[in-house]
Order: structure tokens, then C-alpha cells, then sequence
């Protein structure tokens, strides 16, 4: 099972920590909100707003190198645009990881 | 190498700051602006003072999308001759046939692996750095 992890980051940053520090504070301030968001418009049952939050939240689960994640939300996000929520469970466990691994960070 | 002048249009402020950092990997000379959203861009574009030689934009953002800045842009005789390349997360089909309709002078899906996005990117702004229109 992947778990969230910053080898993109570091990879990317090459050593600049203060840059690593940068993105992880971004990660820490907008996933709380984009979560919230796509939580109220899923259970309004705004699918297309919510298609849009996942699309969001997408860049997030990248970066936080979750590939397996990645694929799921993509596909969740295409099945909410068509009413297909099957894949809203394995979606909310990702989210719950990144939350949890922010929130140690 | 030619320096560029490139504006980022891109909702997602990780994306832009992955963008930049990259940028400044390859090349420092580049000089690279952002907005956040369409809306934004073409107020940078009215300011005189700013010149670019390309414009690389997300497709999925909110106030004016990809395809609504698209649309301004090749709208207007100022703006309408610079080259744009759309950076999404999306293949989809429809999406890039609608890009290419519009005018665009290249589609790039974001490659998920840092090695090949900073690949990508590299080529792009080489190729760019090097073409004739520029000159």
C-alpha cells in the first residue's frame, strides 16, 4: 500500500529546503480547503463541482507521490462528471492519508 | 541560447511554483511571470511594458478557463501571434481537438514523473528559446 511521501518535492527542490518548506506550507494550507469543499459539494450532490475539486486535489496526491492514488482520483474524477461515484471510497482513504501526513508535518 | 520571456497561466499555485523551480534549473536567463487564472493574464497582457514570447496555460481553472482565455487571446490582434502551449492534466480528445480549433501552437499533458516533466519542459523552452518567430 503507498503512502504519501516527498520524493518529488526533494527531487525537485534539489537541496533548496526553504523551497521544500514553501510547497509543504502550501500543501498544509490548501488541502484543508479543498477537502472541505469537495466534502460539502459531494454530499450536496454537486458532482460536477465536486469533479472539480478532485481535479484540484489531483496535483496534490501527485506531488505527494501517490501513483496508484493519482490513477484512482482520475478515474473518480471522470465517474463523478457521468454520476459514477463507485470510487468515492477508495478516494476518501487517500485523502484521509494526505490529511494524516500533513497534520504530521 | 535566447533568453524568453514566458507567462505561466495556471490556477494551482504548486504547479507554478514546480514550474518556476524547474525553470530555474534549466536556465536562469528565462524570465517567467504567472497568473493565476485568465482573468489575471490578460492584465498582465494590456500592460505595454510586458512582452512575451509565449504563453503556456492550464485548461481547468476558475473566473476564465483555458479555453476562454484561448478564445480572448486569438481574439485580439495584440495578443493573437503569440505562440500558446496548453499544459493540462488532460487527454482528452475533445479537449485538444477544441485547443487546436481555437489556435495553439502546442498541447502538452503534464507528465506525472519529475524526470519527465523536467524533460518536457526543458525541450519546450529550448525549442521556443531557438525558434525563428522569436528572432
Amino acid at each position: 500500500m503507498e503512502e504519501p511521501n516527498l520524493n518529488y518535492i526533494k527531487e525537485l527542490s534539489d537541496g533548496d529546503l526553504s523551497f521544500e518548506e514553501s510547497i509543504i506550507n502550501v500543501l498544509k494550507k490548501e488541502f484543508p480547503e479543498e477537502l472541505l469543499l469537495f466534502t460539502k459539494n459531494y454530499a450536496d450532490k454537486n458532482f460536477l463541482e465536486a469533479a472539480i475539486n478532485v481535479h484540484k486535489i489531483k496535483h496534490k496526491i501527485s506531488i505527494l507521490g501517490l501513483k496508484k492514488g493519482l490513477e484512482l482520483a482520475s478515474s473518480f474524477e471522470n465517474g463523478l462528471k457521468k454520476g459514477d461515484l463507485k470510487l468515492y471510497a477508495g478516494f476518501i482513504k487517500i485523502l484521509n492519508k494526505i490529511h494524516v501526513y500533513l497534520g504530521n508535518k | 541560447m535566447k533568453s524568453i520571456s514566458l507567462l505561466l497561466v495556471d490556477d494551482d499555485e504548486i504547479e507554478r511554483m514546480k514550474f518556476k523551480k524547474v525553470c530555474e534549473k534549466i536556465n536562469t536567463q528565462h524570465k517567467i511571470s504567472d497568473a493565476e487564472n485568465g482573468e489575471k493574464a490578460l492584465e498582465l497582457l494590456e500592460n505595454p511594458e510586458n512582452i512575451y514570447n509565449i504563453i503556456i496555460s492550464d485548461l481547468n481553472m476558475p473566473k476564465m478557463n483555458g479555453f476562454e482565455f484561448l478564445k480572448k487571446l486569438k481574439s485580439d490582434i495584440r495578443f493573437k501571434f503569440i505562440p500558446v502551449i496548453i499544459m493540462s492534466t488532460s487527454s482528452n480528445i475533445d479537449d485538444l481537438k477544441k485547443c487546436y480549433e481555437i489556435g495553439i501552437a502546442g498541447y502538452l499533458i503534464k507528465p506525472l514523473q519529475y524526470q519527465e516533466y523536467a524533460k518536457n519542459i526543458s525541450f519546450l523552452l529550448d525549442y521556443w528559446a531557438k525558434n525563428e518567430v522569436l528572432s
